[in-house]
């Protein structure tokens, strides 16, 4: 029955020269794969990952050993980046420390993420006066110094560890994102297709997951990218004022913590090799940002 | 009329939408018509007379401010019957939207947005019954296979739109809302969808609610068709009957505008126009004859 | 103007304090509750090591006498009650009025703060509009690259390097304090011990703005009113200038205002490591050693900062593109009122 009702409009439309049935093909549009990736930012950051994870491998020495024989001597042979005032080989403690660094970073991110998107989601779907509300809590919330609750939660948990840095981190950074959350989640949200689905009878959680993720990951993609940089320099800046992780733990921000120290005796090397580091791995990281932020534009643009 | 035969009974429906403070916007006021089973209702009237208002108040989108609206001799408008009924309503009523570029959701395939009713309610089981389900609907729609895998950005307007149709005949409905699936396209590609419309409404025995300010695809398409005007419905009649025989000053105003494709006749053709010098809210709508209802002033005759 | 917009405007004003005094206050309700459930002694720092020998009167005496004693919703009424009458109370540490011991050193920050602010801004415009203009070349290439770079810095960090480099090795400037021994009237002195921490403050945030203002100008520049005044004969300096610049001066200032407190974390920072007498060291000290009265002044300083910025710069917004608006009121003709 169908094809027949089709033969029927077919004649008619013949007539009249139109080619209502042709399909639409598209060129995919040739750019050069290479020119604008950050081909060498991810790579770097995929080696310093790498190394990071698996530095059982290429650790030669115990970073967590004391050797107070060995106390601020300079890179040689033996250590590959000297060691520390307190005598840990501080090759060894990079890759270990790197671990916990970027632990911090990207646990920081998914929480102050998912809290973000959750938060923005319902005070985009909400009723005008809860979403007024909830967008004054974010920002009175804002508007609270970060360092200062940071310094405060840690003192009221007490034991400083790296989850609980994760999760102090985490709860003080999704702000930015909430608001971008809600005001793509406001316009998604007059979509006739979000209207049809819940005429469907979908679920608020299936129309989060399904509708209103997809479309709004692309603009907080560039935020969440930045996040995890920022959450790795808050960790690194609590760490070297001394609030952050104890000395006990390594990370590249508690190796920075006793630099202060290592300035009276000119080591250069305690200084400089852990920041180095993390300013590669900070850059790299904003490259990718920086990257994904054009790719959005662009594909929006048309061009 | 039968009472069984009533699919939808819409009793003084009205609906108001607040701006700011203390200014509001009747929208629809005190509309009441019925839906038969197995035919297809049409709705008429220029931009702004509310049409789209009825047609969402029906699906639940708004809730009316006033009157009811019975599906199947359940209220919708009463909380508990609804929530006793939702599931079972909301399979059975589907609305296809004017705009289908709005309509489909950018980011998804097409097989995921024909599905997604089915997913949501649970109606069948494993994926690859599914997908061939899925497939069985596009080629209702006349879109073949290769489909399945693109974005509502890659396809044309017709037959984005035609994605629409699938996705809301596949939940298998008794009531389709369409509310102007056609406005938005061009004339060859409304001929096919007003094709599609026409057979699958027989195929699948379900009654369409039609909206639309075309009104030759209305005479093509409809059995019944009622006249919006600014919120209130003027007049309600079988097809032929109004065509043929309009009463209200605002039905017979529309008529004359509509085009008549012979040169002759159309450079004789005297438009009438209709101004709105009566208080609507003054009137009554009474049968006139049998089952034509028109907008008139109480204690007037035909 | 007439009366109306005069309404208007005060009630769009008194919306705008309510909330920050709402915020304020929240604030504050904030900080003293974290600030007293915290571990940790505030007798310690007010008698030092000695608090550990007291005897358990002594202790209770001390107690009463700092009014530490009481119910914490009592101590927060009270101390609302004088923060009222401009009593804030006394630092546990420094054993004086705080207010007195914040006015020493509210000058120093302002003048490191301030003036970091308004320069960092004057040089991310600058650099903005020089990248700006040499799009694409091999300059911009390099400003852009070492922008990223400097921008990836930890502030922190960034002091750091300075001094190994600045003041241990080359002995050049200053490592700490906001002026020599003495000198506090002296301006050379005060100004060589601003350098350093003045660079740290201003190079760390200064390519993250310059990169926003290039890629508004650049976004400016694509517009169709600026083919048009090419093609009438302007020059490219003259278009800059007096067309492109003053269009994104709107936003660009929204910005200013909504990165006051981003700024200000970044002040404090550098304040520690250089330790720079200012508040930004005050604030750390006084969480550190439970300095509660100092906190709370400092964070209710910190927090007016804030909210005034975040206050200006949306209002700023919202005028320069109403869609930014969150209510919108939709006006047509047919409309029937009650």
């Amino acid at each position: 029955m169908t094809q027949e009702t089709e033969l029927k409009t077919d004649k008619e439309f013949k007539l009249v020269g139109l080619n209502y049935r042709n399909p639409v093909t598209f060129e995919h549009k040739k750019r050069s794969i290479w020119r604008e990736r950050p081909v060498a930012s991810l790579c770097l950051l995929a080696v310093i990952v790498l190394l990071c994870v698996f530095c059982n491998l290429i650790m030669n020495h115990e970073p967590t050993y004391m050797d107070l024989s060995n106390c601020n001597v300079a890179p040689n042979k033996a250590f590959f980046f000297g060691t520390d005032t307190m005598g840990r080989d501080i090759f060894s403690m990079i890759w270990y420390g790197g671990r916990i660094s970027l632990f911090i970073g990207v646990v920081a991110t998914l929480i102050s993420t998912t809290i973000a998107i959750v938060y923005g989601s319902i005070s985009g779907m909400a009723p005008m006066v809860i979403d007024d509300a909830m967008m004054r809590f974010t920002e009175i919330m804002l508007s609270i110094p970060t360092l200062l609750v940071i310094i405060f939660v840690q003192a009221i948990v007490g034991k400083q560890n790296v989850v609980v840095i994760s999760i102090v981190i985490g709860i003080t950074s999704w702000m930015s994102i909430a608001k971008v959350v809600r005001t793509e989640v406001r316009q998604i949200r007059k979509s006739e297709y979000v209207i049809a689905s819940r005429c469907m009878g979908a679920s608020f959680f299936h129309v989060l997951t399904e509708h209103l993720t997809p479309n709004f990951v692309s603009s907080i993609m560039f935020m969440v990218v930045m996040n995890i940089r920022g959450a790795i320099t808050a960790e690194s800046t609590l760490s070297f004022l001394g609030i952050g992780l104890p000395i006990e733990v390594i990370s590249w921000g508690s190796m920075l913590s006793l630099s202060e120290k290592a300035l009276m005796t000119n080591s250069w090397w305690i200084i400089l090799i852990p920041g180095v580091f993390l300013v590669t791995t900070l850059m790299c990281i904003t490259n990718i940002g920086n990257y994904i932020r054009r790719e959005v534009n662009l594909s929006e643009s048309n061009i | 009329m039968n009472k069984d035969d009533i699919l939808v009974d819409v009793q003084n429906l009205s609906h108001q939408f607040r701006l700011g403070k203390k200014a509001y916007v009747k929208a629809v006021h005190d509309v009441s018509f019925q839906i038969k089973r197995n035919e297809i209702f049409s709705l008429v009237g220029e931009s702004g007379s509310g049409k789209s208002t009825v047609a969402r108040c029906m699906m639940k989108i708004y809730e009316p401010t006033n009157g009811n609206i019975l599906y199947d001799e359940m209220n919708l408008c009463n909380k508990e019957e609804w929530k006793k009924n939702n599931k079972r309503i909301q399979k059975e009523m589907q609305i296809i939207f004017q705009d289908s570029t709005s309509a489909l959701n950018q980011r998804m395939k097409i097989e995921d947005i024909i599905s997604e009713p089915l997913r949501i309610q649970h109606v069948m089981k494993g994926k690859s019954e599914l997908k061939n389900y899925v497939m069985q609907q596009l080629a209702y729609v006349g879109l073949d296979e290769s489909f399945l895998y693109r974005h509502p950005s890659e396809l044309s307007g017709g037959q984005r739109q035609r994605v629409a149709i699938a996705r809301a005949f596949g939940m298998k409905p008794k009531l389709l809302i369409a509310d102007e699936p056609i406005a938005s396209l061009d004339v060859s590609v409304q001929a096919q969808i007003v094709n599609l419309f026409q057979h699958l409404q027989k195929e699948h025995d379900c009654s369409i609610l039609f909206i639309a300010h075309d009104l030759s695809m209305v005479k093509f398409l409809s059995t019944r068709v009622g006249v919006m005007c600014r919120g209130h419905l003027v007049e309600m009649a079988p097809t032929r009957e109004l065509f043929e025989n309009p009463i209200h000053p605002y039905t017979k105003a529309l008529l004359s505008s509509i085009p008549i494709p012979d040169p002759i006749l159309e450079r004789n053709r005297k438009i009438l126009t209709y101004t709105d010098d009566t208080n609507l809210h003054d009137m009554v709508f009474a049968e006139v004859s049998p089952e034509h209802f028109v907008m008139q002033e109480v204690g007037c005759e035909s | 103007m007439n009366l109306k917009k005069i309404k208007k405007v005060t009630v769009f004003l008194l919306k705008k304090i309510s909330i920050s005094i709402i915020a304020i206050l929240f604030l504050s309700v904030l900080v003293f509750f974290m600030s007293r459930l915290a571990p940790g002694d505030p007798l310690v720092s007010y008698y030092g090591d000695r608090a550990e020998r007291l005897s358990p009167e002594e202790k209770e005496h001390a107690l009463e006498r700092l009014g530490l004693n009481e119910a914490i919703p009592n101590q927060y009424i009270r101390w609302v009650n004088n923060a009222v009458h401009g009593d804030f109370g006394i630092s546990y540490k420094y054993k004086q009025d705080v207010l007195e011991v914040i006015e020493g050193r509210l000058i120093n920050t302002l003048i490191l703060g301030g003036i970091g602010f308004l320069l960092t801004f004057l040089f991310a415009l600058l650099l903005g509009i020089f990248c700006a203009f040499r799009e694409e070349s091999l300059l911009d290439h390099i400003i852009c690259n070492v922008g990223t770079v400097t921008s990836c810095i930890p502030e922190f960090y960034f002091s750091l390097i300075l001094i190994l480099v600045f003041s241990v090795n080359l002995k050049l400037l200053p490592s700490s304090g906001a002026y020599a021994l003495g000198q506090s009237g002296s301006i050379q002195s005060r100004l060589t011990h601003l350098v350093l921490p003045m660079i740290v403050v201003v190079l760390s945030h200064l390519w993250y703005y310059a990169y926003m203002i290039r890629n508004k100008l650049l976004e400016e520049i694509r517009q169709d009113y600026v083919l048009l005044a090419k093609s009438k004969g302007l020059s490219k300096k003259d278009i800059m200038y007096k067309h492109c610049v003053r269009n994104i001066l709107p936003a660009f200032i929204s910005i200013m205002a909504i990165s006051l407190p981003h700024i200000v974390e970044g002040t404090y920072i550098v304040e520690m490591v250089f330790s720079y007498p200012g508040i930004g060291t005050l604030s750390f000290e006084s969480a550190k050693y439970h300095d509660y009265n100092m906190l709370m002044v400092l964070c209710l300083i910190t927090g007016i900062i804030v909210i005034i910025g975040n206050n200006v710069g949306q209002a700023i917004s919202e005028k320069i593109d109403p869609r930014m608006k969150t209510s919108e009121i939709v006006e047509t003709t047919e409309v029937t009122k009650i």
